[in-house]
C-alpha cells in the first residue's frame, strides 16, 4: 500500500491538487488508497459495520468537498482518517440517542487469526475492553496499531502534541494490559 | 511497528482480527458517489435558556444559603480571633470537582457545598472576576458532548453558554474581564481538519446573544491552527483589561531563515482583530525554538513561558511585556505555572529523582532575584507506587513526571495549584479522588482540607459588592 509519508512524492502531491480541483479520477486513486484503513480504524471505533461504512461515505464526500483545505499532502492519509473517525462518532452519538449499540460479541473465533493461541489476546476480550474505552481512545489505539500511523501521523490526527500522544497512548496500553491480564 | 513490545503486537494482532480482512473497493463508484452526496451541516448555538433544568432539587439552594450563613461564622472566627481552622487568608470562596459535580468550598471554615449535582459529569469550574457566577465545562472536554454553563455560586439560574456540538474537542475557556462573556478556545465547524483549529469565540455569559467568532478575520498562515491543542487560555489575556492576547508563533507564520519561532501577541479589542507582531517577540535567537506555555502576569507587565529545544535545555524564562528584558529562570521544561498575586514569584512543578522514587516537587521562584524555595510538603516524594510505563529512551536515569501510572492509571505529577488571592498560601491537589493541601508558601507547613477533590481550585479574589 501506498502510504503519503514525510517522503511524499511529486506525483503524489499531483494526484491531491488534481483531485481537489475536481479530478474524479485522482480522486479514486485516493479512495483505493485509503479507503480500507477509513473503514477499519471506523469499524475499531464504532463497532459496528454499518456505522463504519457510512461514516466512510461521509468522510469521502467531506473529502471531495475539502480537499482543497488540506494545507500538507504529507497530512493527507491522517486527515482522511479523522475526518472518518469524526463522522463515526457522531454517528454514534446519533444513534445512542435513539438505541443502545452494543459491540458486537461472537462466540466464534476465539483465534481467529489462526495463530498460537496463547499469543494472542482472546477477540472476547478484546471487544469488551474496547467497548469500555471511549471513542476517541479506541480510534488512538486502531490509528496506531491497525493503521500503523507513526507519531506524527498520530499527532496530526488527534490534534495533540507527539509527546501528548505518546502519553495518551502509552496509558492506554497499560490499562489495557492489565484488563487483558497481561499487566 | 518494528519497535512494538510483546503485548502491542499482540494487540495489533487482535485489532486486525477485529477489523477482518481488507477488502476490495469499487474505488470510482465510491468517488462518483462522493462528489454527488449533499454536504451535511452540524450543530448551532440552541436556545437551550428558555425552560430551566428539570429534575434540579431546590436543596442545592438551602445548603448554600447553610453554606453561606456558616462561611459567615467562619469569617468572623478568622478575622475576628486570628485563628482558623485551615491556614488559608481572606476566607473567600474556592470552586472544584468532586464525583462529577461543581462544589463550593470555604478553607477557612472547611465548610463545602455541591451546587451543581446530577448524572453528567461537570468539571472545570472558574470564578467570574467579580464573583457572581461561575463557569465550568459539562461532558467529556475530549469529545463534541462538551458544553459549557454558569452558574451562580449558590447553585441557581444555570445556563447553557456553549451547547453541546459546536466543538469537536478540547474547548477551553476564560472569562474576559467585564465578566460579561466568556472566550472560548474550539475546534471550528465543520469539522473536517485532522487538528484542532484553535478558533476563539466570544460567548455571552448569560447564555442568550449567538457567539461571535474572532478569529477567521485574523491572518493565518498554511499549516498551523491559530491556537493550539492545549493553549491555555485563561492566562494569555493581558490584565487587567484584557487587551491583548497571547499564542505561539508556528513555523508558517513567522517564516525565518533560522528557523526561529516566536510569540504571537493578538490584539483582540473585541471589534478590530489584530495580529501584533513586536520585532521582539517574534522569535528567541539564537535558538531554533518553540515556546509554549504562555502567562501574563496578574499586573500584565511580564509573560511567563517555556523553551524547549535550547542548547541549554529546555527553561522557564520571562521577560517584559514588550519582549524585552528576558531572563532565564531554570531548566524546567513543560508542567503547570502559576503566578503569584502580586507578580512576584512563580510556582513552578518540577521533577525530581530520588531513592524512593521519582517525582514532582513545586517550586517558588522569585522572578526578580532567581531565588528558589522548594515546598517542602510531606507528600512531594512519597510517589511510590506507580508502575513504570513506556519511557522514552531519551530519559532513561532522569526524573520523568508524566510517564508513570499509578493503581488508578493516573500519573505521578500533580493535578495543579492556585495561589491564594493574598499570596500567602498555595491550594494544590496531588491527584484526582484526593483532599487538596494548602500549603504556607513561608514556612512550607502544609494542612489537608477537610475534603476530596478531583479538580484545581478556582478562587473567588472578589467578593461581589452586589447581592449574589
Amino acid at each position: 500500500m501506498a502510504v503519503l509519508t514525510s517522503g511524499v512524492s511529486e506525483e503524489q502531491s499531483g494526484v491531491i491538487a488534481q483531485a481537489a480541483a475536481g479530478d474524479t479520477a485522482a480522486f479514486s486513486w485516493i479512495v483505493s488508497h485509503y479507503h480500507e484503513d477509513m473503514r477499519r480504524v471506523c469499524l475499531v471505533v464504532a463497532g459496528d459495520e454499518q456505522i463504519a461504512e457510512e461514516a466512510v461515505a461521509a468522510a469521502w464526500s467531506i473529502a471531495w468537498r475539502k480537499l482543497a483545505s488540506l494545507r500538507d499532502p504529507v497530512r493527507l492519509r491522517p486527515w482522511l482518517v479523522s475526518v472518518a473517525v469524526n463522522e463515526a462518532r457522531q454517528l454514534l452519538r446519533a444513534r445512542r440517542r435513539r438505541a443502545v449499540v452494543e459491540i458486537a460479541v461472537t462466540q466464534a473465533g476465539r483465534h481467529p487469526s489462526g495463530g498460537e493461541p496463547e499469543l494472542e489476546i482472546d477477540s472476547i476480550d478484546l471487544r469488551n475492553a474496547l467497548a469500555r474505552l471511549a471513542p476517541h481512545d479506541r480510534a488512538l489505539l486502531a490509528m496506531r496499531y491497525l493503521a500503523g500511523f507513526d507519531a506524527t501521523e498520530l499527532a496530526s490526527a488527534t490534534g495533540r502534541s507527539p509527546s501528548g500522544t505518546r502519553a495518551r497512548l502509552g496509558r492506554l496500553l497499560h490499562r489495557l494490559e492489565k484488563e487483558l491480564g497481561d499487566g | 511497528m518494528d519497535d512494538l513490545t510483546p503485548f502491542e503486537r499482540r494487540l495489533a494482532a487482535g485489532l486486525k482480527a477485529y477489523a477482518g480482512p481488507r477488502r476490495a473497493v469499487d474505488e470510482a463508484t465510491v468517488a462518483r458517489e462522493a462528489a454527488k452526496r449533499p454536504p451535511t451541516r452540524l450543530g448551532v448555538l440552541a436556545r437551550l435558556n428558555r425552560e430551566p433544568r428539570s429534575g434540579r432539587l431546590p436543596w442545592r439552594l438551602i445548603g448554600v444559603a447553610a453554606l453561606l450563613v456558616v462561611s459567615m461564622g467562619g469569617g468572623a472566627v478568622f478575622f475576628g480571633s486570628g485563628q482558623t481552622p485551615w491556614p488559608v487568608g481572606r476566607g473567600d470562596l474556592i470552586t472544584y470537582t468532586s464525583g462529577g459535580d461543581i462544589h463550593v468550598g470555604d478553607p477557612s471554615t472547611g465548610e463545602t457545598t455541591a451546587i451543581v449535582t446530577g448524572s453528567e459529569i461537570d468539571s472545570g469550574p472558574i470564578f467570574s472576576p467579580d464573583g457572581t457566577r461561575i463557569a465550568f465545562l459539562r461532558g467529556d472536554p475530549w469529545t463534541a458532548e462538551a458544553s459549557i454553563l454558569v452558574v451562580r455560586p449558590d447553585g441557581s439560574d444555570e445556563r447553557t453558554v456553549m451547547p453541546a456540538d459546536f466543538s469537536q474537542r478540547g474547548s477551553s475557556f476564560t472569562w474576559t474581564p467585564d465578566g460579561a462573556s466568556l472566550l472560548v478556545n474550539h475546534d471550528s465547524e465543520p469539522f473536517t481538519t485532522p487538528y484542532f483549529d484553535g478558533e476563539l469565540s466570544l460567548f455571552d455569559a448569560s447564555g442568550v446573544a449567538e457567539p461571535r467568532l474572532l478569529t477567521p478575520p485574523l491572518p493565518i498562515g498554511p499549516g498551523g491552527p491559530y491556537f493550539s491543542y492545549t493553549h491555555q487560555v485563561a492566562p494569555m489575556f493581558r490584565p487587567p483589561n484584557g487587551d491583548l492576547i497571547l499564542s505561539h508563533a508556528s513555523e508558517a507564520t513567522v517564516p525565518d531563515a533560522a528557523g526561529g519561532r516566536g510569540i504571537n501577541v493578538w490584539d483582540v479589542h473585541l471589534e478590530s482583530h489584530t495580529l501584533l507582531e513586536p520585532e521582539a517577540l517574534k522569535r528567541f535567537q539564537p535558538y531554533s525554538v518553540s515556546p509554549w506555555g504562555l502567562w501574563w502576569s496578574p499586573d500584565g507587565s511580564m509573560i511567563a513561558f517555556m523553551v524547549g529545544g535550547t542548547p541549554a535545555g529546555d527553561g522557564l524564562y520571562v521577560m517584559d511585556a514588550d519582549g524585552s528584558g528576558v531572563q532565564r529562570l531554570d531548566n524546567i521544561g513543560g508542567g503547570p505555572l502559576a503566578w503569584s498575586p502580586d507578580s512576584t514569584r512563580l510556582a513552578i512543578e518540577r521533577c525530581e529523582s530520588t531513592p524512593a522514587g521519582d517525582g514532582a516537587v513545586i517550586v517558588i521562584v522569585d522572578v526578580i532575584s532567581g531565588a528558589e524555595q522548594v515546598l517542602g510538603s510531606p507528600s512531594v516524594l512519597t510517589k511510590t507506587e506507580g508502575v513504570a510505563m513506556t519511557r522514552p529512551p531519551e530519559t532513561a536515569g532522569q526524573a520523568v513526571c508524566g510517564w508513570y501510572s499509578g493503581p488508578t492509571g493516573r500519573a505521578w505529577d500533580y493535578e495543579g495549584w492556585s495561589w491564594s488571592p493574598d499570596g500567602r498560601s498555595i491550594v494544590m491537589l496531588e491527584r484526582q479522588g484526593t483532599r487538596p493541601l494548602v500549603i504556607d508558601v513561608q514556612t512550607g507547613e502544609a494542612t489537608e482540607l477537610p475534603w476530596e477533590a478531583d479538580s484545581v481550585p478556582s478562587w473567588r479574589f472578589v467578593r461581589p459588592s452586589s447581592p449574589e
